[in-house]
């Protein structure tokens, strides 16, 4: 199994919701995050397209982040998830530079506040201390929320499927840009889609091999 | 890291309705030991995105728990009030705030309820004073409405236009079935605007099975950006390109739907040389109605007293029966063949069908000339028409659930990017015609209006019930009429409220709040917070009428409508300002005397919201939803829900009046909602609680079983819509008056006589039957400095005027070129020596400035700059969303001129030159 993402751009809209479901659902502190929107525009006046470009950790097959962690603290897990084991990982940074995805955070300031000076609010109390504790002084990232889809099987729900076995930002998609599933089988949602829509990752050409998708 | 569950005592998902804009979502919120922690959209629900949700709604957590709440009820202590002005505020307990209010209030009502005034919000975060408000406010005859507010900027002309033409607030894309989309100035699908989210979800389906849309706008973002084809267009020029389509369609292609046009429209409609329907026996006489007429507010109420234009059934419009050759009214049964086409006489008159008038009218619209005025070139006209036409593919059919319809899959729709100008009215009629000259009306694949008819709820065993059942039906002269919504209504419910588009009354020199009788065309007026105001009312002689001295707000009018100096006069010409909010203002902090702390939509119940408004339910085939919206945690601090204030108020100032302002406030409630007998509440002398009135409503509608304790745990129900609700246009013997607009013949005179009493200037040109395009005072403009067409657009990420302060939403907007940058065309910026990131100053031709980053891009028509609405915050309650962004309302004219002379929308565009300043 090697679980991957399939991000439609027809049905994009660039609403932002991915990022901001993802940073409620990770109780993530400001100017951290784990997906992100990128907009910008191509063309000259008046034959002009705007572009739109959901990104995440892309999961890589061939992972650089892997390769270049010296305690081992960044993993790849047998469905294809790379995650950080924060307590393994001394905040050394290397993956960061290695990522060529720009996907990964130093997690500097857990305490950073969304009102500055004001203190944290309960939102933020409780999504740091309890639902989703960072740990200081690592590097975080995107995990496919793995803790959610482990959980989900656990309760026999199907992934991809099923929303509590789903990424959080795949569910919180009001275009339904995302599907979310099974690249190893070639029946499933996100195989056939890429096959059928020509789907393509990032940057191909680096040989890290994603495990997220584009379809144009 | 990890997901920690130690110390979870509680874990929650609480269905219940979003309320950051006016769609009303489905969502479900989840909480965690007491805490609001996550929102997600509904699957079930088709009231959004079957299961997602826009940053707006997701970032209500942060509504919630955004420290600059308000706690406690505040009171000004500096008695200087104006823009920058410390307030001083002073903490007050609720008992200090009323009384302060309630003594006043009591002694400006027994002087002149006028003197009084209320004025709900709009939005979703924007708090809003209940329903309790408008029902004792209307007993006590205070004025108010809609004036105050955003709603300024609203469909002044969309609105009214779509009931005319489709018996619904606004128009979408059946996007379900239509391959062929044009949006001129619209961003629905797009995240923003009217039902975001099932537009969003609907139009992503759409663009996924190969919907081409092609989007007429100054600026390639939302939808542009996401358009099959983007077309450049100088801002209100809109009507000029639709009708050079139309003249194209009808005059050149030959391509419409003859048998729509002959049995859905006025086209066969004889017209006579004084422009007005040739009848039966002899000129129309008017019918009057002596309804208990229009609620001060300018909306909520049965039926306007006044003189309807038209006339009964006894003299009816002709028409030509070109089967007999001979003239008929136009619902002969023995009708062979409706004449679109010809000349006739009927008693010695001389006479043409509408059709023919119209077919005429049209040829001076060219797309040369309809190139010259907004710049896309003549032959993308030609091409968009053609295609456009090509794809209606007139005389097709399609099987709907064993039922064969009229397959149009082609649509034209239009919002507030090319309605909101001195043209409005006569623009969106040509929107409502190009999709009428070829049968695409309230049809699969066409254009459709929100649903416009149900025939009730279908999951209970016994007879259909109430209040979910209305629907469009014949009225005068066979034209559709739309059932209102509101106290007092009965047994009518909702899908107009505010506009009564059809029939209209005529124009009266009176002056009820707001203009709404000189321009009885449409409700939203300029007219509170004009910078010519003053000079109006005395031309009107309304001197001294409308001279408010308490106003009750929720809602921050100094931001979101206009002219920020006309405004700020006009709250401080106001003695006593109470405004019930979320947070610390421009308005407060301006101009409030008490500053209420209200709860925000997570923190309060209502069985209404669901309900009550006329554009959160799906279109097409879409299933019925009806939603209830529940707290999901107890108001903090000393909040309270604007009902709740409301309420207390009545109590207190009945007993000053020995009048039960309670019983009165409920009776009218339940009246209107309508609640059978069987379930109303025992003791109507005690104020009923949302719960209360919902679960009578509830259980009333979808059965004794399903009361408020059952749609708190279920949030919602739902239920199958019939192919004839979704698609009524052939099911229902209606016309719609879209190709010949009659009415504005009668008001034309009329409208003369008040300008020439008066010396307001409404043009009459305007009143023509013809729909035609107007040039407005954007293109009159004559100074060469003001080279630039500057207007303000809607951002996916904002809303109403309380997005900029959650910090998600505000990471967000500096991450795009758009939302806190001024944006303009590169080469035109370059040309004027500007760069990316410089500090600009944009000034409009009457003088006013804002400042800004200027943001240098390709999506740009040349003459145009763009300013994301509801940015540029000053207050100091809002510490986010302070100093993002400029500010367009800054800007924008709010005079009698700038106006449309027809309906009184707004001219949303303003004529500027931009200039660097030094940072």
């Amino acid at each position: 199994m090697r679980l991957g993402m399939v991000i439609d751009r027809k049905r994009c809209i660039g609403c932002y919701s991915c990022q901001i479901s993802c940073k409620a659902a990770h109780a993530l502190p400001p100017d951290v995050f784990f997906g992100r929107v990128l907009v910008s525009e191509t063309g000259t006046y008046p034959t002009v397209t705007k572009q739109i470009l959901p990104v995440l950790c892309n999961h890589c097959k061939e992972a650089a982040c892997v390769k270049v962690c010296p305690t081992g603290a960044t993993q790849k897990r047998e469905d294809g998830i790379v995650y950080v084991n924060s307590e393994e990982c001394v905040g050394c940074r290397y993956c960061i530079v290695a990522c060529p995805y720009q996907m990964r955070t130093y997690n500097s300031d857990g305490n950073k506040e969304y009102w500055p000076g004001q203190g944290l609010t309960e939102l933020e109390r409780v999504g740091r201390e309890i639902l989703y504790p960072l740990e200081p002084n690592t590097v975080i990232k995107c995990n496919f929320c793995m803790e959610k889809l482990d959980e989900g099987l656990r309760k026999g729900l199907k992934i991809g499927i099923d929303r509590e076995a789903t990424p959080t930002c795949v569910n919180a998609c009001p275009v339904k840009a995302r599907t979310f599933g099974d690249l190893d089988d070639p029946n499933s949602n996100v195989s056939k889609l890429i096959k059928e829509r020509k789907g393509y990752p990032l940057h191909s050409e680096l040989g890290t091999e994603p495990s997220v998708y584009y379809l144009d | 890291m990890g997901n920690a569950k130690q110390g979870i005592w509680e874990d929650v998902w609480v269905p219940t309705t979003c309320a950051r804009c006016y769609c009303i979502c489905a969502i479900e919120v989840r909480r965690v030991n007491g805490v609001a922690v996550e929102i997600r959209g509904v699957p079930g629900s088709t009231q959004g995105s079957e299961g997602g949700l826009c940053s707006k709604g997701l970032s209500g957590l942060q509504v919630l728990y955004d420290p600059n709440r308000l706690n406690v009820p505040l009171r000004r202590t500096n008695p200087e009030k104006g823009i920058g002005i410390d307030p001083k505020w002073k903490e007050i307990t609720w008992e200090e705030a009323y009384a302060e209010i309630v003594p006043r209030m009591k002694k400006l009502l027994e002087e002149d309820p006028k003197k009084v005034a209320g004025s709900p919000g709009t939005g979703g975060s924007s708090p809003a004073w209940g329903t309790g408000a408008p029902s004792y406010t209307a007993g006590l005859g205070t004025g108010g409405g809609m004036v105050w507010g955003g709603g300024l900027q609203c469909g002044g002309a969309s609105h009214p236009v779509g009931g005319i033409t489709h018996g619904a607030w606004s128009i979408v894309p059946d996007f379900k079935y239509c391959n062929y989309a044009l949006y001129f100035g619209a961003t629905k699908g797009h995240g923003a605007g009217h039902s975001a989210l099932i537009a969003a979800r609907m139009a992503g389906e759409a663009r996924a099975k190969g919907m081409k849309m092609v989007v007429f706008d100054p600026m390639c973002n939302t939808a542009a950006g996401k358009a099959t084809e983007w077309v450049p267009i100088i801002p209100g020029t809109d009507g000029a390109v639709i009708l050079a389509m139309c003249n194209i369609i009808v005059n050149e292609l030959g391509i419409i739907d003859k048998p729509f046009l002959k049995l859905k429209t006025n086209a066969p409609y004889l017209v006579g040389p004084d422009m007005k329907y040739i009848r039966e026996n002899g000129p129309a006489r008017g019918v009057k109605a002596h309804g208990r007429g229009l609620a001060p507010d300018g909306g909520l109420g049965e039926q306007a007293a006044g003189t309807y234009i038209g006339d009964d059934e006894t003299n009816k419009p002709m028409v030509w029966d070109a089967g007999e050759g001979k003239a008929k009214v136009y619902d002969d049964p023995t009708i062979k063949d409706y004449a679109l086409e010809g000349t006739y006489e009927y008693r010695g008159i001389k006479c043409q069908p509408s059709f023919q008038l119209l077919k005429e009218h049209l040829k001076q619209y060219t797309p040369e000339m309809a190139s010259k005025v907004s710049s896309i070139p003549a032959e993308t006209i030609h091409r968009i028409a053609t295609e456009f036409a090509t794809e209606a593919r007139v005389g097709s059919t399609i099987n709907i659930d064993g039922q064969t319809l009229p397959y149009r899959p082609v649509s034209a729709i239009i919002f507030k990017g090319g309605e909101g100008h001195g043209n409005a009215y006569h623009t969106c009629l040509a929107v409502g015609l190009l999709s009428a000259l070829v049968g695409a009306c309230d049809v699969p694949g066409g254009t459709l209006g929100w649903p416009a008819r149900t025939l009730g709820y279908t999951g209970r065993e016994d007879e259909d019930q109430g209040a979910f059942k209305w629907s469009v039906f014949k009225g005068l002269d066979g034209f559709l009429q739309c059932q209102r919504f509101g106290p007092g209504s009965g047994k009518s419910n909702k899908n107009m409220p505010y506009h009564g588009p059809w029939p209209i009354t005529m124009p009266e020199l009176k002056h009820r709040f707001g203009l709404l009788d000189i321009q009885p065309a449409g409700t939203f007026k300029y007219i509170i917070g004009g910078s010519d105001r003053d000079e109006v009312w005395e031309k009107l002689g309304a001197t001294g009428d409308y001279r408010t001295e308490m106003l009750f707000l929720a809602k921050n009018p100094l931001l979101s409508i206009g002219d920020r100096d006309a405004i700020a006069a006009a709250l401080k010409s106001i003695p006593f300002l109470v405004v019930s909010e979320l947070f610390n203002t421009e308005t407060t902090e301006g101009f409030a005397d008490i500053v209420l702390p209200d709860t925000c939509y997570l923190e309060k119940d209502s069985w209404s919201s669901g309900l009550s408004q006329n554009y959160n339910h799906a279109w097409g085939t879409d299933d019925w939803v009806y939603h209830i919206s529940q707290k999901v945690v107890e108001p903090m601090g000393q909040r309270k829900s604007g009902d709740d204030v409301t309420y207390e108020i009545a109590q207190r100032l009945g007993k000053e009046w020995g009048r039960n302002l309670i019983k009165e406030a409920n009776e009218r409630t339940l009246r209107s909602a309508p609640i059978s007998k069987e379930y109303w509440p025992e003791d109507v002398n005690q104020k009923l609680t949302a719960a209360d009135i919902g679960d009578a409503f509830m259980k009333s509608t979808f059965g004794s079983e399903r009361g408020w304790e059952w749609f708190k745990e279920h949030g919602f129900v739902r239920w199958p819509k019939k192919v004839d609700e979704a698609y009524w246009t052939w099911f229902l013997d209606i016309r719609i008056p879209v190709v010949y607009l009659e009415w504005l013949a009668h008001m034309k005179p009329v409208v003369e006589d008040i300008n020439q009493k008066t010396g307001l200037f409404m043009d009459p040109a305007q009143y023509t039957p013809l729909i035609s395009w107007f040039p407005t005072t954007i293109h009159k403009v004559t100074d060469p400095k003001y080279d630039l067409f500057c207007y303000s657009y809607r951002d996916s990420l904002h809303s109403s005027s309380q997005t900029m302060e959650q910090p998600w939403l505000d990471e967000a907007s500096q991450m795009n070129p758009w939302t806190y940058n001024i944006t303009m065309n590169a080469e035109t910026g370059r040309e004027k020596g500007l760069e990316d990131g410089d500090l600009i100053e944009v000034e409009s031709y009457l003088g006013r400035r804002e400042t800004g980053r200027v943001k240098l891009v390709q999506g740009h028509h040349p003459l145009s700059v763009a300013i994301c609405a509801t940015a540029g915050h000053w207050a100091k309650g809002q510490p986010t969303a302070k100093g993002k962004g400029a500010n367009f309302n800054t800007l924008l004219p709010m005079t009698f001129e700038h106006t449309d002379p027809v309906d009184g929308n707004l001219e949303c565009c303003v004529r500027v030159t931009v200039r660097k300043i030094e940072d």
